[in-house]
This record gives structure tokens, C-alpha cells and sequence, in this order.
């Protein structure tokens, strides 16, 4: 559980004359979290899509270790084989769940669907299956056949959440997961996140522009400022000894 | 005064270029082809995918017979073989067993096929994922990668939703066990007659442009769950003309009083089967 | 016998860019050895020098230009670190997580836990981390929180409602979890007796001097004069 899963060397990424994203550098472990934290335009969201493949950079490389063992660059991967990694080792949660979530599927259809998409083929054992990861992260297993219009902010969250889980992957990545939902319920989602990355042993990646998110869950933090990196470290380090101005001014202003 | 065409009315340019498409078409069973779909006389939704397939397959020696939902005599197949038979001078049949080439609107006949027949069917929609993704560079891209799920996904939420799957026409089937397609919208009581069929099958939309096939001896499994398996629709009755109760069974209202009759849909087969008894 | 960590200087300086750049020279030209079994007891005037040196073993604050941080890890098979010689000031972030993952443990001052999780389980997570199994961790930890005489009744709470005590004592059994599986070469005690009675603080020395004479090197900064009589088997001055 401590070796390298990804990483990224020299990541770079312009719209037009804009660097978006500049002269990244970052490894991860397996089971590790990395929290990269800045605010809005910071590049933070565009770093992940980079790291998930969703984009090309014009710099740089991203590679992934995958269940094999083996180092893969994310720029030269067949598409087929990052859709594969994309549904079985990876998992993506985005900020709002009702981009990924359909009024017309059940909670159930979504929690299977990686399932399906695998060739799962026993309805009964699907739905049970969905039902026993409902129940894990504290969802009513009963309202399985619920469509996820009739859940709240929190629980879609949930929801998005454990379809991505259901094939074991090992490595997460967020965008802003607890963002926009009500403190408490907030609170509850850090929780089961820190949780599940332990008894799962997930490598995360969450993008947050709260530090507190980033100090609860993180063992490492990239603080970004205009698509640079200005501070790496663990966590511990950059929150009680910050380096850069930029980090200390984050740091003391945090209520 | 009848007007000069070419055989069966498309130039042969066109021919060569449709029977170039339904050529990688059975190469790739199941997989759509596009093709430059052509003018015809009647418009579309009325069937000119097929009749132009039917149209680049037929031999001077072929014997035409058209359906539409399972009888010979409805206006549709009258004017299509009516058609054919004008521009090619072939013979035309209502007999199943008698045809090589067979058209056919949303039915495939009860006798079973042999060896050397064709099928040619007319597809309004090629694409079986439409309903659940709208973008075709997307299903496109689902079909190359094989990503299917949302299609089993479909089919669970009919289970959670109607205790059943509910699809009763179109009902999905993988091709080969590789390729997703759309039967074109036969009950899903012919399905089976797709898998291993000794016949060739032809597909054609003519408003979409795409021609599709599964060549004979191909696998054609109508998708299902282990615990939720295919069924083929049954009915309590058997055809009030000629007894049968293995055929797909038409409610008709028989008199102006509403009286309701179940009856055969394929009309050859109902008169085979009287001619019998 | 060769030290288990060696600091051949330390050095450590905070440049506060929120007050126009006002550096402030904490630790200067630091020199210390400690061996397996021993335990030095830092001792200084100031309250925060010890407490800073702990922390930049650990890369919690980060060594000075100049510094250098030199651990002698165990080998272990498949994981951790291989048994050469290492400069944590020098060292990157994944040798220096797996330094803190399986060769030093560390009691700190407070108790930092994510909030709704039982003390029990938190005391286990160290011990499933090693390898052991649910059933295993389980009584391993409950005789932990038994030794630090912590009531049954407590375990299956989360720890936020409890004393100044029982957090620390909890704070010490999650830290020291890991050790009761497999000993860690170097244990690193800022102030572990703080804000306990003298007969809890008897508990923790006990714990301590068992996993000392076990073995352990350990570096302390000990306020209490009784926990530096009963654990210390050196001291040095630190300004």
C-alpha cells in the first residue's frame, strides 16, 4: 500500500495565449489523498481533468500504475483502454450530481450500470448489490427503485459516489464533492469520504478551494495560484508551516 | 405508355454503390453502413430503405414477395410488389416458400427460411441506442467501444419500473455476441427467428441512410437478464380461421357490432395451414 | 551502535511573508544522536524549541537550509523504506510518508481525529493498516485502552466529548497502536503526559518504558519532571 500510483511530470495546458494549467509536477501513492486547493481560476478543475485524461496537455505527461503493475502514459492511451480504466479502476465525482444523475434511472440502475456495462447479468444479484452500498454509506436501502430527482443534495452525492465505487477502483478523483450542500450535511460527507478511503484503500484526488476539506482528508496538498503550483507538501506541513506567501495568506485567513 | 427505367428502377451506378455497403455490411454483422441513400417514388417512412435494398439484390431470376405486418394483400405490399414487378418483369408470389427474395415491413414470415432466401427489411430507426442517447457522435462511439451498459441499464430500470421488460417490438438483440442492433420494429416474437436463420438478412433505412445485415448461421441474442429471461409473447387463443397456436396473433374487429377475432398476422402462413386441414 | 537518527545539523527558521518578510531564526546548528533503547529528554528555557525539532524530524515543519535528518531505518520486505541510511531533510514526499507510516511514531499534544468514528475504531485502524484482521486488531486495542485504564463505557463513543484526559490518552493509544503490531525504530513524545493525574501518567510512563527497553529510540520533551525521571536515559540542552 505505498507504492506509486500516479504521476505527473512538467503538465502544462494553454487556451490560446492562457496557461491554464503550467509546469505541474506530482506523484501520488496507492491509498494516499491529495488535496489541490486554490480558488476559482486557479486551474485547479482543468489539473483534474488532466489527471483523469479527460484532456490532452500541450506539456508534460501523466502516467498511471494500473492493477498490474504496469506504467501507462495517459497521452498516448487507446481511447478504449482509458474508457476501460475510466469505468473499472478510476472513479469520478463531480461537484453537482444531477450532471451525472438521470431523473429517469432508478438509484439502483446507477449503481449497477458499471456492473452492466461489465456484463452483470442477474437482476436480483444487481439490485442486492446496490442495496449493500447504500447501505454502507447510510442510505435508506428501500429506496433503491427510487428515482435520485426524489433525494436530497447530500444523498445524490452519496449516490454518485458509490456508483463510481462499485468496481473496487483505485483511485477517486473530485471535483469540489461537498461544495453547495448545507454544512452539516457536509460534514457527514467528509466523514464517509475519510472513512471509505481507509477501508477501501482509495488513492483520491479532490479538488477543493476549502482548506478545511483539504486538512481533514488530505495526506498531501498542491495550493494553486494562476495554473502554478506555489506549494507541495504534506499536509501537516503546508497548513502549520506554510512557505510560499500565497500559502500563508490562505492559512491565517482561514475563520 | 410505360416509361424507359433501368432494371428494378435504380441506375446501376447506385446499385454497385448500395451493394458495396450491404458487402461490408455482412462483413460486419450487425454494424450500420452508411450508404447515399437515393430519391425514390414515395416518400420517406414509407419503406425506401428496403426498396432500395430490395432493389440492388434483385436478379432477373429472383421470385419477390412483400409484406407489411405480415400480410401480402395491404395496400403498402400491393403497391411495393406492384413496383418491383413493373420494373424488373420478375415473377412475384405470395408463397413464402416460393420467394428468394422476401421484403417485409415489421414481421418475418412463420415458415421457416432456407438456405438462398433473403430478407430484406425496412427500418425506420437504425439505431438502438437512440432512445438513450440522442447524440449519434456518441452512440457511434458506443458501438466502437462496445459500451452497452446503458442499454442493459434500460432494461433494469423496465424490470423496476413494469416487473417485466417492457420492450414489446424492437426488442434489442446483440449480434454475434459483439454488436448491438436493432431487429427493426418486428414483435419480439420473431426474434428467435433471427439466431442461426439459414437465410440472409438484409436491413434498410432509408430516411437515416443505413443499411445494416446478419448473414446466415449468426448468433442474434434478444438481450434479458439470467433472472428475467427473453419470452416471446403468447396468447390464449389460438386463430379463430385456421387453429394455429404457434403463430403472432392479430385482434380484429370481425363485424359493426365490435366483435373481436384473433387471427393469424401472416396471411400465407393462415392459408397454408387451412389448405392443410 | 549506530544512532537511529542523527541530526548533523538542524536548522529552522520561519520567513512570515504576512509581515513583510520578518524571519525569525528558531533553531541553529542543532546536534543530536539517539540509539535504539535509549530515550533523550530535550531540555530547554523556552517553551517552543523541542516541540520544533520533533516536528522537523517528521517534515511537520520543514528542516532549514543546511539541515540534515539522518534515519537508519529497519528493511522491510515489500514496503516501507529499504534499510539505507536517508536524510528526511532531504527526502521526497513519499519517502517521507513512508518514513512516517512504518518507522516513526509520533505523540503529539493534541488529538486530531475525524469526528463521528468510535475511540475503539480509531485505535484499531493503526493495527488493520499493519496487516492484523478485525478480530485481531479488536482485543489488541482493547487491552491498549484497558492498560491506559480508559472505562469500557468510552470505547464506543468518538472521543470529542471526552476530558482533556481521555483525549489524550486516546491521542496515545492511536499513536502507539501501530508499535503493539510491529515496533517502530524511532518514537518522537511531545509532551505525552500533559493534562493527565499522576496515576494516568504512571500508565503512559509504563507503556512508554516497556516499548523502550523493547527496543525503541525516542526523543521526548517532557514538561513533567516526573515522566523525564521515570523515561529519560539522556538529556541535552536545546536553546
Amino acid at each position: 500500500m505505498s507504492q506509486p500510483i500516479l504521476r505527473a511530470q512538467g503538465l502544462g495546458l494553454r487556451y490560446g495565449s492562457l496557461r491554464a494549467v503550467h509546469n505541474v509536477n506530482l506523484s501520488l501513492d496507492e491509498g494516499e489523498c491529495l488535496a489541490i486547493v486554490g480558488e476559482s481560476g486557479s486551474g485547479k478543475s482543468t489539473l483534474l481533468s488532466l489527471l483523469a485524461g479527460q484532456q490532452q496537455p500541450h506539456e508534460g505527461e501523466v502516467a498511471y500504475c494500473d492493477r498490474s503493475g504496469m506504467w501507462l502514459n495517459l497521452n498516448t492511451l487507446d481511447e478504449r483502454d482509458r474508457r476501460r480504466l475510466a469505468r473499472t479502476e478510476w472513479g469520478f465525482v463531480r461537484q453537482h450530481a444531477q450532471a451525472t444523475l438521470h431523473p429517469h434511472v432508478s438509484a439502483g440502475g446507477h449503481i449497477g450500470e458499471r456492473l452492466m456495462g461489465l456484463g452483470a447479468r442477474h437482476y436480483g444479484e444487481i439490485r442486492k448489490t446496490a442495496q449493500q452500498w447504500m447501505a454502507r454509506v447510510e442510505m435508506d436501502p428501500s429506496r433503491v427503485d427510487e428515482s435520485p430527482s426524489r433525494f436530497s443534495g447530500g444523498m445524490q452525492q452519496r449516490l454518485q459516489l458509490i456508483a463510481n465505487l462499485v468496481t473496487s477502483p483505485r483511485l477517486v478523483l473530485m471535483d469540489e464533492p461537498t461544495t453547495g450542500l448545507d454544512v452539516s450535511v457536509q460534514a457527514k460527507l467528509l466523514d464517509l469520504l475519510k472513512r471509505l478511503q481507509e477501508e477501501l484503500g482509495l488513492a483520491t484526488i479532490i479538488v477543493t478551494h476549502d482548506l478545511g476539506v483539504a486538512r481533514l482528508l488530505a495526506d498531501q496538498v498542491l495550493v494553486m495560484v494562476r495554473g502554478e503550483v506555489v506549494e507541495r507538501g504534506l499536509v501537516d506541513q503546508v497548513f502549520d508551516d506554510p512557505q510560499h506567501p500565497y500559502t500563508q495568506q490562505l492559512v491565517t485567513s482561514v475563520l | 405508355m410505360t416509361p424507359q427505367l433501368p432494371f428494378a428502377y435504380l441506375d446501376d451506378q447506385t446499385k454497385r454503390m448500395i451493394r458495396r455497403a450491404l458487402l461490408k455490411a455482412v462483413a460486419l454483422p450487425g454494424h450500420q453502413v452508411p450508404f447515399a441513400s437515393r430519391e425514390m417514388p414515395l416518400p420517406y417512412g414509407w419503406g425506401t430503405g428496403g426498396i432500395q435494398v430490395t432493389a440492388a439484390v434483385l436478379g432477373p431470376e429472383d421470385v419477390l414477395k412483400v409484406i407489411d405486418q405480415g400480410a401480402d394483400d395491404t395496400t403498402n405490399a400491393v403497391n411495393i410488389r406492384r413496383f418491383f414487378a413493373l420494373t424488373t418483369g420478375i415473377e412475384t408470389t405470395t408463397t413464402t416458400a416460393e420467394a428468394t427474395v422476401i421484403q417485409t415491413r415489421h414481421r418475418i414470415p412463420e415458415h421457416p427460411l432456407k438456405a438462398g432466401q433473403i430478407m430484406v427489411f425496412q427500418v425506420p430507426i437504425p439505431e438502438p441506442l437512440r432512445w438513450i442517447e440522442p447524440r449519434s457522435e456518441e452512440t457511434r462511439r458506443m458501438h466502437a467501444l462496445r459500451d452497452y451498459g446503458p442499454m442493459q441499464v434500460k432494461l433494469y430500470e423496465d424490470i423496476t419500473q413494469h416487473g417485466t421488460i417492457a420492450t414489446s417490438y424492437d426488442y434489442p438483440v446483440m449480434v454475434n455476441e459483439h454488436t448491438l442492433m436493432s431487429p427493426s420494429p418486428i414483435p419480439k416474437f420473431d426474434n428467435p427467428k433471427l439466431h442461426q436463420s439459414p437465410a440472409l438478412m438484409l436491413f434498410g433505412a432509408g430516411r437515416e441512410k443505413r443499411v445494416y445485415a446478419v448473414p446466415p448461421y449468426t448468433d442474434v441474442r434478444s438481450l434479458d437478464f439470467d433472472d428475467y429471461p427473453f419470452e416471446v409473447q403468447r396468447w390464449p387463443q389460438a386463430c379463430a380461421i385456421c387453429g394455429a397456436d404457434n403463430h403472432y396473433l392479430d385482434e380484429i374487429i370481425v363485424d359493426d357490432a365490435g366483435t373481436r377475432e384473433m387471427v393469424c398476422s401472416d396471411t400465407d402462413a393462415c392459408r397454408a395451414r387451412q389448405d392443410q386441414t | 551502535m549506530n544512532p537511529v537518527l542523527e541530526l548533523a545539523p538542524l536548522n529552522k527558521q520561519f520567513t512570515l511573508h504576512t509581515q513583510g518578510g520578518r524571519t525569525l531564526e528558531v533553531l541553529q546548528g542543532i546536534e543530536l544522536q539517539v540509539s535504539a533503547g535509549e530515550c533523550l529528554s530535550l531540555q530547554s528555557p523556552s517553551g517552543s524549541g523541542k516541540s520544533t525539532i520533533l516536528r522537523c524530524i517528521t517534515g511537520h515543519y520543514l528542516p532549514g537550509p543546511g539541515s540534515h535528518v539522518l534515519l537508519r531505518p529497519r528493511a522491510l520486505a515489500h514496503r516501507g523504506l529499504d534499510g539505507a541510511l536517508i536524510d528526511l531533510a532531504q527526502a521526497n514526499l513519499h519517502t517521507l510518508r513512508l518514513a512516517r507510516q512504518f518507522h516513526i511514531a509520533y505523540v503529539s499534544q493534541f488529538l486530531r481525529v475525524i469526528p463521528r468514528v468510535s475511540t475503539l475504531s480509531l485505535v484499531m485502524q493503526p493495527m488493520l493498516r499493519e496487516g492484523l484482521a478485525p478480530d485481531q486488531a479488536e482485543p489488541l486495542a482493547s487491552s491498549l485502552l484497558e492498560r491506559l485504564h480508559l472505562p469500557s463505557a468510552l470505547w464506543l463513543l468518538a472521543p470529542k466529548t471526552f476530558s482533556g484526559g481521555e483525549q489524550q490518552r486516546v491521542n496515545i493509544a492511536i499513536a502507539l497502536a501501530a508499535c503493539l503490531v510491529r515496533p517502530r525504530e524511532l518514537i518522537l513524545l511531545d509532551e505525552p503526559t500533559a493534562s493527565l493525574d499522576q496515576a494516568n501518567r504512571d500508565v503512559v510512563t509504563a507503556l512508554l518504558k516497556d516499548l523502550r527497553d523493547a527496543g525503541a529510540a525516542m526523543i521526548g520533551a517532557f514538561h513533567d519532571h516526573d515522566t523525564h525521571e521515570r523515561l529519560a536515559t539522556r538529556t541535552q540542552e536545546v536553546h
